[in-house]
């Protein structure tokens, strides 16, 4: 029996899971990024080994992904998320369902992966330069309504009335957020509004890659309902979420290092 | 369109803040290079090529180097690749090609010219506003073909400082009144550089023997260049194209006779790889054709990124890539009619640039360059504020997934704060060709 | 492979054997796809089809029209086998307008060329040339109209034709340059013949082949041109647009430069000189094919090493 772990570096959130060589979950751990990426990263794996009963020398692959892959030092070797996704996709797509279309809404940045039928990448699109169409966007503005970010999905999908919201940038869409509330608009049509801007603006990148049905929605992005929803009503197409959408990436990188047919390397780094 | 020379009178207020400029051109332009000598795999000939630009762009010795091979002292500055060099060289002149490639100097640029113009012409418009490199400062000419939006605005801001020839390039190629119009433009602008060296009289105009031997030198270099581009074609990559590159660019700098010399020797050099089986890469990389705009020197940020990241660049379309001086001229016979003709027709005719409507002939080269070097993918290269290229990808996308060949759209300008999310991207681009290559 | 060299020295051949050859016994016969003017008198080794095809029309005698029948398949025959070659390398006309396009160039003056519109607008004049040579012999044959006036046009297009005057004072034999002033048929018709020549003589030397694009025979054999064994073929995709094909073709033909699509580009107007494969500067975009086999393509190096003198190294591997 050989073990594999994805371990997803991402810029707000770290996710790790730990796979079998007959490709079962045994275990999985998010924890927030913090300033130490490189520590959070060796806790994670260390906690999944310790609550699953095995070392983590019994390890065969580790390999990281995410915006900080690299200077993940547990790890052996590293792939770009995009890779990753696509991995995860076909595992964490529900059963019988083919999943072409990917939409990955991240704390600091979202992509769009159209993948064949065999799970290879065929296109992708990313936007990485600007805050307004990723989780960040929702946290400023959840912030600004005084709510956390677990309620605004359920709260969305109560509103007849969605407001419109124009501002492209998350700056100006706060003070755009306050001069509505002022205007007296209730803060579930605002966030319905929020959610919909996100989704019109994530939709027309996903245009541009070519995406085709089915689509899954990976990333926290995807506990979100009132999201889903969202995209559900901009594309007019169904979207997929798997449980654990935040794990997708770091599946799909467990996967990839459970292919590589790697012979097992020497022991790396200990905790402390 | 023949303005006065205007005096350079504000120069000495500048002349601290044109030192803080060339000192940063200097140093990016040095990174660059030491970045390409660290290679220990480079051909030794390419040393010549990273010695002239090291010349003309750190060590500001353009002219101790090269005004020796202008019979007449004359520096001719030309922009695009529809100016017939020729013509040039037959009066005794040098031209230099001014593309702008720097960081800096687009931010200078910036000042004169509207935000979302693309970054080629603010580093033109810059350097010419600096006078560095030196080639700015000493020519007194531009001639400017009238091709995409920005470069007709260019050239209207830059005759504002020096006296700019405006060439009037046909948009429509095929329509026998443009032709007939370009020759004219072409017979008008030489008649312009006859008058400007000093050659207006009867007696010395460029005659059929000059104009015959400068066709001959260019052709020389275009032989030299082919030759080049045909060792690229090699299964096993013998030179990397970050380095490649390296030659077009110093060829904008460069006189034809020199430059042709020196390109020989590497050819020879590159040719003994090939039969010894040296590779300077691993088998199975993911082969790249770098199209869209031009990567121009100091920019070398997309060149050196698709390396990095573990593909190689075995064909570059740009202009300032093997596009340059691929087509030679084909003269019918050696009469100035029959000379000059051909001239026309081989500046205008194989030119594939998207500044031209329509441009179907594009997409036949790209799809021959494909497979003759058996490209895996291509990497478009969009620059902030290029319509024309943009425009193109959408049926440049089209055509080539019929041959299954993936395209990345890569949009960037000089500035070097991006290089993160161009990684990113270039990187799943060569895994997907990696993974598609392992599993064909 | 100097195609240049190659086809002056076949036209040099032609030339002596074609109007010269009588003398040494050659008779290569009365059916060739050329103009070799029989005019030229006694000393010339074979016969322009035309001038047959005129006289045997005319006859009205079953037996004749038999013997043009048989003729016409011979005529064919070599046709389908050179293709329109016979006007680019053989045809003796053709020749004196490449010598006198050589004079041209050897002075250093330039060289006119037509607008296209202004070359479409001119092709009737083939055609013009083919009917008088088809359908006024029968006329003669069967003279319903104006007997007398048919009496005088036995080989019309003969009297017309610039070769009847040029080839046999080139020869030696001046009689033929000459008014006919036998009645006002023939004044008319040796009068507009002189000047047809004279024009031609002075138009092939400021535009190259003036008389091909118009002659009638040529214009014969370009309708056998999908049969024929050479054909010229092109790459297309290849192709770089680069024009040069245009501007060296001496019967500017377009299409050639343009075909994007289809890969046989013979044309009507071709007389498969080869100088476009000669000068066009890729590897194998243009080719001459006989029979599907090819024996003449474009090449790079020998571009460069025709053009610009550069001698094509020779590697150890080539």
């Amino acid at each position: 029996m050989k073990w594999y772990a994805g371990i997803d570096a991402g810029s707000t959130y770290v996710k790790a899971v730990l796979i079998d060589s007959d490709k079962k979950i045994h275990g999985y751990k998010i924890a927030p990024t913090g300033i130490d990426v490189r520590n959070t990263a060796k806790i994670l794996l260390n906690e999944i080994c310790r609550d699953d009963g095995i070392c983590f020398e019994d390890i065969n692959t580790v390999m990281s992904t995410g915006y900080s892959r690299r200077q993940i030092d547990v790890a052996h070797e590293n792939i770009t998320e995009i890779k990753a996704h696509a991995a995860g996709a076909l595992w964490t797509a529900p059963e019988g369902e083919k999943v072409r279309t990917i939409i990955d809404i991240g704390g600091q940045d979202s992509k769009v992966i159209v993948i064949s039928e065999k799970g290879e990448v065929k296109n992708f699109v990313m936007n990485d330069k600007c805050a307004a169409g990723t989780g960040r966007f929702l946290e400023a503005l959840a912030r600004v309504l005084e709510l956390s970010v677990v309620e605004i999905g359920p709260l969305s999908l109560k509103s007849k009335s969605p407001c419109r919201i124009n501002s492209t940038c998350v700056v100006f869409a706060e003070s755009e957020v306050i001069s509505l509330l002022a205007r007296g608009k209730k803060p579930m049509d605002i966030i319905a509004g929020v959610h919909r801007s996100l989704a019109k603006r994530i939709s027309e990148m996903a245009r541009k890659a070519g995406l085709e049905s089915d689509i899954l929605l990976a990333g926290g992005g995807g506990l979100n309902p009132g999201l889903v929803s969202a995209f559900e009503d901009e594309l007019m197409m169904d979207v997929y979420v798997a449980c654990n959408p935040q794990l997708n990436g770091a599946i799909g990188a467990a996967l990839i290092a459970g292919n590589s047919n790697k012979p097992q390397p020497e022991a790396r780094l200990k905790t402390d | 369109m023949n303005k006065e020379i205007k005096g350079r009178t504000d120069r000495n207020q500048l002349q601290g803040r044109i030192d803080r400029f060339a000192r940063g051109i200097a140093r990016s332009s040095e990174m660059v290079l030491t970045e390409l000598e660290e290679n220990p795999d480079r051909p030794n000939n390419l040393d010549y090529f990273i010695d002239l630009m090291r010349d003309v762009f750190v060590r500001n010795r353009w002219a101790e180097r090269f005004m020796q091979y202008a019979d007449n002292k004359k520096i001719i500055g030309i922009y695009c690749m529809m100016v017939p060099e020729e013509i040039i060289y037959a009066a005794g002149a040098i031209p230099v090609r001014f593309s702008g490639g720097s960081y800096e100097a687009s931010c200078v640029g910036d000042e004169h010219v509207p935000r979302d113009t693309c970054p080629v012409v603010k580093a033109s418009v810059g350097s010419m506003y600096m006078g560095y490199p030196s080639p700015c400062e000493i020519c007194d000419v531009l001639i400017v073909p009238t091709t995409c939006d920005a470069k007709r605005k260019m050239g209207e801001e830059l005759s504002r400082h020096k006296e700019v020839w405006m060439l009037e390039v046909p948009h429509i190629k095929d329509n026998e009144d443009s032709k007939r119009k370009w020759l004219q433009q072409l017979y008008g602008l030489k008649r312009n550089i006859e008058k400007y060296t000093g050659r207006g009289f009867i007696g010395s105009k460029i005659g059929r023997k000059e104009l015959d031997a400068s066709i001959r030198v260019i052709g020389r270099a275009q032989y030299e260049a082919r030759r080049l581009y045909e060792i690229r074609k090699s299964p096993m990559p013998v030179v990397s194209g970050r380095e490649a590159a390296l030659v077009f660019n110093a060829y904008c700098y460069d006189t034809a006779p020199e430059w042709t010399k020196a390109i020989s020797r590497l050819n020879d050099e590159l040719e003994t790889r090939c039969r010894n089986g040296f590779s300077v890469c691993k088998k199975d990389i993911p082969r790249i054709l770098l199209a869209g705009c031009p990567s121009v020197f100091p920019n070398w940020k997309i060149p050196f990124l698709i390396e990095e990241m573990g593909a190689v660049i075995v064909a570059d379309e740009s202009c300032t890539g093997d596009r340059y001086l691929y087509d030679p001229v084909g003269v019918t016979e050696k009469t100035m009619t029959g000379m000059m003709t051909g001239i026309a027709a081989r500046y205008l005719m194989p030119c594939v640039c998207p500044s031209f409507a329509p441009n179907e002939d594009r997409l036949y080269r790209l799809l021959q360059m494909s497979e003759e070097f058996g490209v895996d993918g291509i990497i478009y290269h969009v620059l902030k504020g290029c319509v024309i290229y943009d425009f193109e990808l959408i049926r440049v996308e089209k055509t080539l997934k019929e041959k299954d060949i993936p395209v990345l759209r890569i949009e960037t300008d000089y500035n070097p704060e991006d290089i993160e999310q161009l990684r990113t991207r270039i990187e799943a681009f060569v895994e997907m060709l990696v993974t598609k290559k392992t599993k064909t | 492979m100097d195609i240049t060299r190659l086809r002056w020295s076949t036209q040099i051949v032609s030339f002596f054997v074609l109007l010269l050859g009588g003398t040494i016994g050659i008779s290569l016969g009365f059916f060739l796809p050329t103009l070799s003017c029989p005019y030229v008198g006694q000393s010339r080794g074979g016969d322009c089809f035309l001038l047959n095809l005129q006289f045997n029309l005319a006859a009205a005698d079953w037996v004749r029209y038999k013997v043009l029948g048989l003729h016409f398949l011979y005529f064919s025959l070599l046709i389908v086998i050179l293709g329109r070659s016979w006007c680019g390398w053989i045809c003796p006309f053709g020749f004196i307008q490449d010598v006198l396009d050589l004079i041209r160039r050897k002075l250093r003056i330039g060289y006119i060329s037509f607008s296209e519109r202004f070359r479409d607008r001119l092709r009737w004049i083939k055609w013009a040339f083919l009917f008088i040579a088809l359908l006024v012999p029968l006329w003669v044959a069967f003279p319903f109209l104006a007997p007398e006036v048919a009496a005088d046009l036995r080989q019309p297009f003969c009297q017309l034709c610039p070769a009847r005057y040029v080839l046999p004072l080139v020869v030696g034999n001046p009689g033929e340059v000459a008014v006919n002033f036998k009645s006002a048929t023939t004044i008319t018709m040796t009068v507009l013949g002189l000047s047809l020549a004279i024009g031609t003589i002075i138009g092939a030397m400021v535009k190259r082949r003036f008389w091909c694009p118009y002659c009638p025979m040529g214009l014969l054999i370009s309708l056998y041109r999908k049969i024929s064994f050479i054909k010229l073929k092109k790459d297309c995709q290849k192709c770089t647009m680069c024009e040069v094909c245009y501007n060296v073709c001496p019967v500017e033909i377009k299409q050639v430069f343009k075909e994007r699509e289809k890969e046989d580009v013979t044309f009507g107007d071709c007389i498969l000189c080869l100088r476009c494969i000669e000068d066009c500067p890729e590897d194998g975009v243009l080719r001459a094919d006989f029979l599907g086999k090819t024996v003449y393509r474009s090449t790079n190096k020998g571009f460069f090493q025709r053009k610009y003198n550069i001698p094509i190294k020779k590697n150890h591997d080539e």
